[in-house]
Formats: C-alpha cells, structure tokens, sequence
C-alpha cells in the first residue's frame, strides 16, 4: 500500500514537534517471557521531551509518552499501569490524543497517587513501531531522582483469541535538581474539535433492564477528549448538559426527545452531534410540554387549584352553617 | 365527597388511557399513537395504546396489556398462553381477560405497514376487529421481509442511499461541478467528495484547504467497501464491474494519525478479513492512499476430508488475480491459481500428501506489483471420511453480544459497562457463549472483539 500526501501547500495545525531525545537511560527487563526461545516481542515504551538528558529543573513542566512497538506482530488491545513518584512528580495533564488507541475500556487516569491506569483496544490490530498510547504532562515538585515505569502491563495479539504477546518494557530515569534548567514546556495550540462522531440508540437484554441508553466515543487528535455532556430536550433551548459517559441511559424512554451529545476536547473545543426523537411528539404533546415546562404556568396553575379546593371546603362549611340555622 | 371520587376515578382513568407511543423500531414496536383502537361486538372498545399496557410487538409476540373500557384489562402474554408471532407477522395463540376469557389471535395479522388486520375471537369477546370503519390498530414493527435494512445496498423509506445505490443522484446532479458521492453508515449522503470546481484558483483568501484522504484499492466485482476511521464506519464505496476497483474519499479530518480498516463481502455473503493500516494525515492536506487491496474470501466446500480426496479451496477476489492458496500443516503446501473475470477462484486441492489431523488454509492475492493481506484462516480435518461443509451461518456468533451480525460500538459498550463488574446471568451467558468463556469480561474479551470488528 502507497501513502503520499498531495498539494501540501499550507499546513493550519501548529502541529506538535517532539524534541528529539538526546539521552536516554534505558532498562530493559522481559515481562511474560512465555517462550524461551523468543528474544524479541512487542514493546511498550517510556518517551519524554526534554532538553537537558533526563535532566529537569525545579518546577519544570514536560511531556512523557507511552508508545507500542508491535515488532510486526498486530496488537489490538494493551493494558498496564503508568507508575511515576507522585512525591517529586505532578501529573498534570493526561491525553489520550492521536492515541493509536480507538476505544478505551479504562480511559488513562489517575487510579492513587502514582499510578495511572490504562486499558484499551484497537480493532484490527496496530501494527507498527512507534504508536502513541497516551501522554503526560509532569511538573517537578522537588529535588531527586526517580523512575517512570509501567506494571501489568499486557499487550494482546489480534489473533481472535486474546493470545498475550511476549512483551518487553522500557522505563525512563530522571533527576530533578535546582541546579538544571527549567524551559517553559512550548503550548501546543489546539483550534480543532474532536472528530465527528456517530451516536446510537440501542437496548439490550443485558444492560440496563433492555431500557434504551446511548453509545457514544470519538476521538481527538491534539489535545485529547476531556468529557462528554449530554442533553436530552424536547425543543431545542431547554434541557440541562449532564456530564456523561457511554453507554448512557436515556431519561426519556419514549425516546421523544432530541438527544444532544457533546464531545469536549481538553481546551475546550467542542463537536456536538444531534440525534432527531425517534418518536417525534405531536403539536399538542408539544404544547402541553412547553406549558409543563414553564414554572410560572405551572405555579399559577397549583395556585389555581389551590383556589378552587379552599373554595369547595369554604362553600361546605358556608353550607352546614346554613344547615345548622 | 362521593363525587370527588368519581372525579378521581376519572383523572385516574385519563391517565391510564392515554395513548402513548412508547419504544419504537421495526423489530420491537408499539402501538402507534391514533391507531391503538380495535372493536369487539360483545367486549366494545379496546385501547391496545395506554401507557400502562405498554403493549410491544416483537418477532416472536405480543407482550402487555390491552384494555377494554367495559371488561378491563386483557393480558396479551400469559403465563398460560400468549400471543405468538412468527416475525412474519402471522398471530397465533391466546390472550386472557380478566373478565373476558380467552380471546384466540389466530385469525389475526400484521400487515408490511404495521396494520392489524383479521379478527381475534372469544366466547365471551365475541369478535374483535381492528380495521372498522371507526377502529384500527397499528404498530411500528414491520415483518421481518419489509424492514428498511441500511447497508443492504437497496434505497428504501427515508434513505437517501444505500451502500452503492444513489438512486441516480450525482455530485453533478446535486449542483457540483465533479467529484464522487459516497454514503454515510445511516444511509444517509455524503457529499464531501464532490467539488465545487475553482480548483486551482488564486484568490480566495482565509478560507482553510480540505483535510482529505483519497482510499483507491480493489475488492470484489460491484461489491461493496466500509472504510472505518478509528473503528467507527466513515463511508462505503462500491467497486467496479470489470476491475473490482474502488475509490473512497474522506473529509472533514482534523489531521493527526488515524487507524483506518476496510473490508468487503463477496458474491456469496462472505465478509474479508479486516484491512487496517495506520496514516498519519496532515491537515489542510489531501493524503492519497493507493493499493488498498481486500483480502480474497476463501472457502472449502469440506469440513472433513478422506485422505488421498480433493478438497475444492475457493473464494472470491478481483479479476485476473494470482491467487496463492497455503495449506498450513507440518509443511506448508502452496497451490497457486487465477480468478476468473467476476474475480471467482477454484482450486482442487489434492489431500494424499496432508497427515491426517486438523489443516489450515488461507489465500492472498497478486496482481502487477501489489500484494493483499492473507484471508481470513479456516480449517478443516483430514480423516477417513468426507463430510461435506454445512452453509456458513448468516452472522458470525463471536463476539456479537446483540445479535445484530455487526461487532460494533454497541457491543464493546456492553461488555465496557460489564468490565470489572460481577455478571448476570444475561451476560455470563453471552460471555460463555461469544466471548471467551472464562467467566468474566477482561481485556482477553476486548481483544477477541477487536479481532471480529465490523464496525
């Protein structure tokens, strides 16, 4: 397969350039080393931006990645766990942009203090020598030297029966010292919204009761995607954004309702994709909805009846006063 | 106070007989809204639409409770009964009145419009019709036969396309200047490949270029391509009659490095192996990405052999391919051959010098200087008998958590939600059955739907 790329005549993204690495203490140990015989495996490796070795000042900010080598082997699905010294390192971001990673089944994130857990799939496999799995941006808190290393970690082949691949691990040392430099970590701008995306509605005997929810995943290829919102409304202004993740059960099971799911990536770049009400409410339905919806008409609507039930116990107290006459 | 009662009685009796249209699809319907009465001469009105029956017809019957105004309520799925369905939308069995007995479906039936049509029956029911002049009953399920199936290449009710079927629209005919249409996985257009001309043009100023990625390989005569971005289908094209060649573009991209994976179905049914290659796209770039060349299909009409008999290895590619077939056993055995012009290939494959035991085989195919990917691998087993191979199921059973003959985002939701958590029997079940039985959804379980990926 050819890949050449045309008309490279301007190029908007200020796309992100990995310094390269001058200097990197590198210790390799087998992991899962199921045959003997096998020298070499798939590989999961520890890469950081740096300009001075390893070498970071006193609250300096860089960025550290986590890359596969599959060794040609496809790989479709790794796990693991991202160890840092929590008491010399701040993570302060964790992206998961142009991750060769499509779906997370455990986004990475901070599990405690020094760890960072991490398990996803790619279908079809990747195949190749330097795939992103995701990235950290760390802040030096004090003086010292350290390792950034992973555990449990697994890569799996995409051979239709999960075979765990022979796996190596590359960790990366560092020393934090006053006497080093502290560069500014370069922003990376990022003007584009996440990736188009798709959302369905589904049900399913084992989820939820059968009760409908909402799938949904995207992808962003700068900054990474930070949450997911979604509004459930029957007209366009109303409706509350709620923090969410998929699958999402749907508040309105007679699916009458726009279905609004927002993808935010962490700059703040936003997709929102819209899905139509399956069962599109009537012109009545519609306005019994808006004046259910309005609080005002709804609390004259309470004063009114309340109005109308002291009035029928006055007029039968007013009655058995006359009675009693 | 007595009135007060019956006032309740009444809001009470509202609420419960509002028509309501509750979860809806073809394959799971309810009772359409304006079209929940049917009338029986003995049983008068009966409402099959209020919120709290919460009637849904499936494939295989009705569920709920339908409510005649004089006689209550009407079981439609007893524990001693049921109205049954044979998905082609004739009723059989009993429903159960609280007051009204048994009342027999087995005259009744549901049209491709989701009409109720013939009479259901009771001795205390009397009949009960569903298209009176004043009566009918309606749902949103439709028989198996005349649901609207997006990918089956055919437009139908609110598609605008359907695989390769543009029901004669081009870009041109959409006010284009050129360019190709391509169809979205909702069946819906997608005319980002189509160009407004003033290609080449200066001026302009401040309006960003097209991130784009031009796909061009070959598959099947006239089959048709998915083309998945990131594991989520982003297009299908259709390939040629007589070189089995396609084009697929993308837009919209954001520029970044993307996984896209491709596949086909042959003449047959039968689905490729998953294509996936990795592409770094630039943005405001068009990235041209050729030689995206479908694996062949590949077949063998025995799933047990005699020694010393031919096995026939067959499948489908493009036209004119070498075809190399592999026989994996202790040592691999080559056969090569040449597709005919509807990309069909045969070879009969000599079994005198395989052991006897479990073989594997699998094919590829050449032409010029390009290469594909390996088919997917079956196998079959060299004994003293000939079993001939069954038909291939319709959907593959692995990993299809909703038997929906995709694997797609909705099953790796399904088993994500499960993920760390202690099953139920539902989904030990599934678990057990497509996945890979060990009691418990993990990675393992990821990384086997990762392999059966459809998109």
């Amino acid at each position: 397969m050819n890949i050449n790329v045309q008309n490279t005549q301007k190029n908007i993204s200020t796309k992100e350039k990995i310094t390269k690495i001058l200097c990197l203490f590198v210790f390799l140990f087998v992991l899962f080393s199921v045959l003997p015989g096998v020298a070499q495996g798939a590989e999961l490796y520890i890469n950081s931006t740096s300009t001075t070795n390893g070498e970071y000042g006193l609250n300096q900010s860089w960025e550290t990645k986590v890359f596969l080598n599959s060794d040609g082997e496809g790989i479709n699905a790794v796990e693991g766990k991202f160890l840092f010294p929590s008491d010399l390192l701040e993570a302060k971001t964790i992206s998961d942009g142009n991750s060769v990673v499509n779906l997370w089944v455990e986004k990475p994130q901070l599990e405690s203090d020094g760890q960072i857990v991490f398990s996803g799939i790619t279908p079809g496999g990747y195949n190749g020598e330097q795939g992103l799995i995701f990235s950290v941006i760390f802040s030096s808190k004090k003086e010292g030297d350290g390792v950034l290393g992973l555990s449990q970690a697994r890569a799996l082949l995409n051979d239709g029966q999960g075979t765990v691949a022979p796996l190596l691990i590359s960790n990366w040392q560092f020393l934090i010292s006053p006497a080093f430099p502290s560069p500014t970590l370069p922003i990376v701008e990022d003007i584009y919204p996440p990736e188009e995306f798709l959302p369905q509605i589904t049900h399913s005997t084992t989820l939820f009761n059968n009760q409908w929810f909402l799938i949904f995943a995207t992808q962003d290829k700068n900054s990474g995607i930070d949450r997911y919102e979604v509004k459930e409304s029957k007209n366009a202004k109303s409706g509350r954004w709620l923090v969410a993740e998929s699958p999402y059960l749907l508040q309105d099971q007679q699916l009458k309702s726009y279905i609004y799911v927002k993808a935010i990536d962490q700059t703040g770049n936003e997709r929102i994709e819209i899905l139509q009400p399956r069962t599109p409410i009537s012109d009545y339905q519609n306005i019994i909805n808006i004046i259910t919806r309005n609080t005002i008409a709804l609390i004259v609507l309470i004063i009114v009846l309340a109005l109308i039930i002291i009035g029928y116990f006055t007029r039968n107290l007013w009655r058995k006063k006359q009675r009693k006459r | 106070m007595n009135l007060s009662k019956s006032k309740i009685f009444i809001i009470i009796a509202f609420f419960l007989l509002v028509p309501a249209t509750i979860l809806a699809s073809e394959s799971d319907g309810t009772i359409l809204s304006g079209h929940e009465y049917g009338w029986g001469d003995q049983s008068g009105w009966v409402n099959f639409g209020t919120t709290l029956g919460n009637v849904h017809v499936t494939d295989t019957g009705l569920t709920g409770y339908a409510w005649a105004a004089n006689h209550g309520w009407i079981n439609l799925n007893p524990s001693l009964g049921g109205v049954h369905n044979d998905s082609a939308g004739n009723l059989s069995g009993s429903a159960w009145g609280e007051q009204l007995g048994w009342i027999s479906f087995a005259n009744v039936g549901i049209d491709a419009q989701g009409n109720f049509n013939g009479t259901a029956t009771g001795t205390l029911a009397g009949t009960i019709t569903f298209d009176c002049a004043y009566c009918d009953t309606r749902t949103d399920w439709r028989p198996a036969s005349a649901r609207i199936v997006c990918g089956n290449g055919i437009i139908e009710t609110d598609e605008q396309c359907d695989g390769g079927d543009f029901g004669g629209k081009t870009c041109a005919s959409l006010g284009y200047s050129s360019g190709s249409l391509s169809c979205r996985a909702d069946c819906s257009l997608n005319t980002s490949g189509c160009s407004s001309g003033d290609s080449g043009g200066g001026g302009g100023g401040g309006v960003a270029p097209a991130t784009t990625v031009i796909f061009s390989g070959w598959a099947y005569p006239k089959s048709i391509i998915t083309l998945l971005k990131d594991a989520q289908v982003a297009a299908t094209g259709v390939a040629g009659t007589n070189d089995a060649s396609f084009q697929i573009t993308l837009t919209g991209l954001s520029g970044g490095n993307y996984t896209f994976s491709a596949y086909s179905e042959d003449s047959r049914g039968n689905r490729s192996s998953l294509l996936t290659f990795s592409v770094s796209v630039t943005a405001g770039v068009t990235t041209n990405v050729n030689g995206v060349f479908i694996a062949p299909t590949i077949s063998v009409d025995k799933k047990e052999v005699a020694q010393g008999d031919d096995i026939t290895i067959f499948g489908q590619s493009a036209p004119d391919n070498e075809i190399t077939i592999t026989v994996n056993s202790e040592e691999a055995h080559y056969a090569k051959t040449i597709s005919d012009k509807n990309g069909i290939y045969l070879y009969n494959f000599d079994t005198a010098p395989l052991e006897l035991g479990q073989h594997f085989t699998k094919s590829k195919a050449a032409v010029e200087d390009n290469i594909s990917t390996f088919s997917k691998t079956i196998d079959f087993l060299v004994s003293t008998k000939t079993i001939i191979s069954p038909p291939a199921p319709k959907c593959l059973l692995k990993a299809d958590l909703n038997d929906d003959c995709k694997i797609n985002l909705i099953d790796f939701s399904i088993a994500a939600y499960w993920y760390k958590r202690p099953l139920n029997a539902d989904i030990k079940i599934l678990e057990t059955e497509k996945l890979n039985n060990d009691g418990k959804i993990d990675l393992v379980d990821f990384s086997i739907m990762a392999f059966y990926w459809t998109g």
